[in-house]
């Protein structure tokens, strides 16, 4: 008996507020910045617990990409057995299917020793700036690494229609 | 050929460590378990030694003393859990059991040590518990200490990453200040597996594995002989059906015609589950 069948996101919507994306894009930045933000009936803005690690894991494995950790209040811990990745702003120099493949490459790393079965699963949300349309938007997932190397092909696809 | 380990010398203790392992499993298979300890007690006495002789303490060598560290932890905790298991305190051998799949997780992680025997059967034996609802805390804290360096794990002064080796030690991070206790969900894919509600040792939520218990330790079969669990439906008989006559108004209360309503219900499935025993040598578990 399953109870809680986790059901696959992979969506597009566009940002209410995007003041603080504007800032950072107006910082001329590069690469992408892990962003802590607000976390239901919790006081402050947070970071969930790994972002940093995964920062420094970027660092390391992909050292062409520039990543900043801005501050969070606190660190949220979460006991589930997936992956929750930080909110994070795209600079222009990486695309929305540069920064799944980075993820799809962490989760590989992670999921190394994972027994037969086992599932990974993550969540994660990216602000970027559709040059296209003039707006920012933001893409939330929430899947397996098989659901994701879809979103990835399936982005891929869109920019080769949009050249 | 692969390396099972990062170092020869490291290789040629495991090969040592192996034969020990294989007699201890003889003993388990026996159901001797002070014999079991003995042997697991030796193989720990080896790899101290080893690591005391070691002169040059270089990452890689320390980074393999921590698997063999582990898969003796592992095999302990596979010998807690089938006398657990065998003394029907499966409450207690739900937890041994977790222990013993969080080792083989690392083993697997950072050596390629065959651990397939064990994985497999262990994945089945998971199976044979009542539990598919687990707990998970959310809660919100001040900092994620790194075991290693005390360093705030996220901030970049800490150079370790959660969960990687460093000179034989695991980078984790230990959770300081909590803030405030979030949440508490239900999910059905938990970090830690030994959030449970938990059942009385004799509840009928415990018949599966009960069986298995009373099947290894009435020596009909040997601990490494199981191995699989196959699930199936059966027809059964319905015990509550009743028969009618075909116009007359159905038992179970609905109203309608019996022909309208449980007239095919007088078989029912049920699911079936066949423990699948096969003998195998303890050279083939421990290869």
């Amino acid at each position: 008996m399953v109870v809680f069948e986790p059901r696959d996101i992979c969506e597009l919507v566009a940002v209410d507020d995007d003041s603080a994306f504007k800032n950072y894009l107006g910082s001329d930045p590069s690469g992408f910045a892990v962003v802590p933000e607000k976390y239901p009936d919790c006081e402050g803005h947070v970071l969930p617990s790994g972002s940093g690690d995964f920062a420094k894991w970027v660092k390391r494995n992909a050292p062409e990409i520039k990543v900043q950790v801005n501050k969070a209040d606190k660190h949220l811990m979460l006991r589930s057995g997936e992956y929750w990745l930080a909110l994070v702003f795209l600079a222009s120099d990486v695309t929305i299917p540069v920064y799944l493949n980075i993820v799809a490459n962490y989760l590989y790393d992670k999921m190394k020793g994972t027994l037969k079965g086992e599932k990974d699963r993550v969540h994660l949300s990216a602000i970027y700036e559709d040059k296209k349309e003039g707006v920012s938007k933001r893409f939330n997932f929430e899947g397996d690494s098989d659901s994701l190397q879809k979103a990835i092909t399936k982005f891929k696809l869109n920019e080769f229609m949009d050249d | 050929m692969t390396k099972i380990l990062q170092t020869d010398e490291a290789c040629e203790l495991f090969k040592s460590i192996k034969g020990k392992a294989r007699g201890a499993l003889r003993s388990l298979n026996e159901l001797r378990f002070p014999d079991f300890q003995k042997k697991i007690h030796e193989i720990k006495n080896a790899i101290d030694s080893a690591k005391e002789s070691d002169e040059r303490q270089e990452e890689a060598m320390l980074n393999d003393f921590y698997v063999l560290y582990r898969y003796t932890d592992f095999l302990i905790a596979y010998s807690d859990l089938w006398e657990k298991l065998l003394r029907h305190e499966f409450s207690n051998s739900w937890n041994s059991l977790q222990s013993a799949l969080d080792l083989l997780r690392l083993i697997k992680r950072f050596s390629k040590v065959n651990i397939e025997f064990f994985e497999s059967q262990l994945i089945e034996l998971e199976k044979t518990y009542p539990y598919n609802v687990f707990f998970s805390v959310g809660a919100t804290v001040e900092k994620f200490e790194c075991s290693i360096c005390a360093l705030d794990i996220d901030s970049e002064d800490c150079p370790h990453i959660r969960g990687e080796l460093y000179g034989g030690k695991m980078a984790c991070a230990i959770a300081r200040d909590i803030i405030d206790m979030n949440h508490v969900s239900m999910v059905s894919n938990p970090e830690d597996k030994r959030c449970v509600v938990k059942y009385e040792d004799n509840g009928e939520q415990f018949k599966l594995v009960r069986y298995l218990a009373d099947f290894i330790s009435q020596g009909n079969f040997n601990i490494s002989d199981f191995g699989e669990l196959k699930f199936s439906k059966k027809k059964q008989l319905n015990p509550e059906y009743k028969k009618l006559g075909r116009n007359d108004c159905c038992y179970c209360g609905s109203g309608k015609k019996f022909k309208k309503c449980c007239i095919p219900k007088e078989y029912i499935d049920n699911d079936h589950i066949d423990i699948v025993f096969s003998p195998k040598s303890i050279e083939e578990a421990v290869a």
